[in-house]
């Protein structure tokens, strides 16, 4: 069966838009856009898929310092 | 009320924490193409078997992830396969009106563990998001601006650093639930409006 592509004719709605079509609040819609529109306080970095810590957070442990001194 | 219909995709796919990404992967990739997702977790539940027949009977099409059947616990996932069953009749009285895919994670697995359905092409995600928005722009096709892979990957990415503060906002345990399902769709939307008038 071929897959034909279905084309999609509505235009992306807005959150407010969506709220009013679920018939949700729109309180919970500028809740949520006020976690999206907020900046966002910490960062995490990874490494060859690994979690390494929170970078701004994050405080040394013994063991991590004994390796830098090493280093 | 907007003028014109929003068109609707019912996505059939495992909620269990191992398809966290994936799951947000879809609900991102779905709302950034401009359609509406109708899932068994999207409405609090009314008999679970009656809410997904009545969704598949709103829905213009469905799509269903046919990744993680294999048995938990010692138990097969047969609700995959069920809701895919119930899709395919709906499509067999529709017509084809219906349109129906299937979501794999392994080439050739579909048409193994699902040979009746071997007329249709799954779409091999690889258990990656991006396998998920690229299959999801194969079927897809928007006719005013279009979202690129790119684009809903760093919408995902977004959506994936708000988790902890729209968990808290919906008060919801999982996130397979009615409330943050509906918080993740209009994350979604309102990162999709940053992105297009980023564009203007």
């Amino acid at each position: 069966m071929d897959v034909k592509p279905i084309i999609i004719e509505n235009p992306i709605r807005t959150p407010e838009e969506m709220a009013e079509i679920l018939g949700v609040s729109l309180d919970r819609v500028e809740a949520v856009r006020r976690i999206m529109n907020a900046p966002v306080r910490r960062k995490k970095s990874v490494v060859a898929g690994k979690t390494v810590g929170t970078a701004s957070l994050k405080k040394s442990s013994p063991s991590e310092g004994r390796a830098a001194k090493k280093q | 009320m907007p003028a014109k219909r929003t068109r609707s995709v019912f996505l059939n796919i495992p909620y269990d924490a191992a398809f966290e990404t994936l799951y947000l992967a879809y609900i991102v990739g779905l709302t950034q193409l401009g359609l509406r997702v109708n899932a068994a977790i999207s409405v609090p539940s009314q008999g679970r078997l009656n809410t997904i027949i009545r969704l598949i009977e709103q829905s213009d099409s469905s799509i269903h992830d046919l990744s993680r059947i294999e048995t938990a616990g010692g138990i097969p996932r047969f609700n995959m396969p069920v809701e895919l069953g119930l899709a395919l009749y709906r499509s067999y009285v529709t017509g084809g009106k219906h349109q129906v895919s299937i979501f794999e994670t392994k080439r050739y697995r579909a048409q193994r563990s699902t040979s009746d359905v071997n007329g249709i092409d799954p779409q091999i995600h690889n258990g990656t998001p991006k396998g998920v928005m690229s299959g999801l722009r194969n079927i897809f096709s928007h006719d005013g601006d279009v979202t690129t892979v790119p684009e809903m990957l760093l919408c995902l990415e977004a959506v994936k650093t708000r988790l902890p503060e729209l968990r808290r906002n919906s008060g919801s345990r999982s996130l397979f639930e009615t409330a943050i399902f509906q918080d993740l769709v209009f994350a979604a939307l309102a990162e999709s409006q940053k992105l297009i008038a980023s564009r203007i």
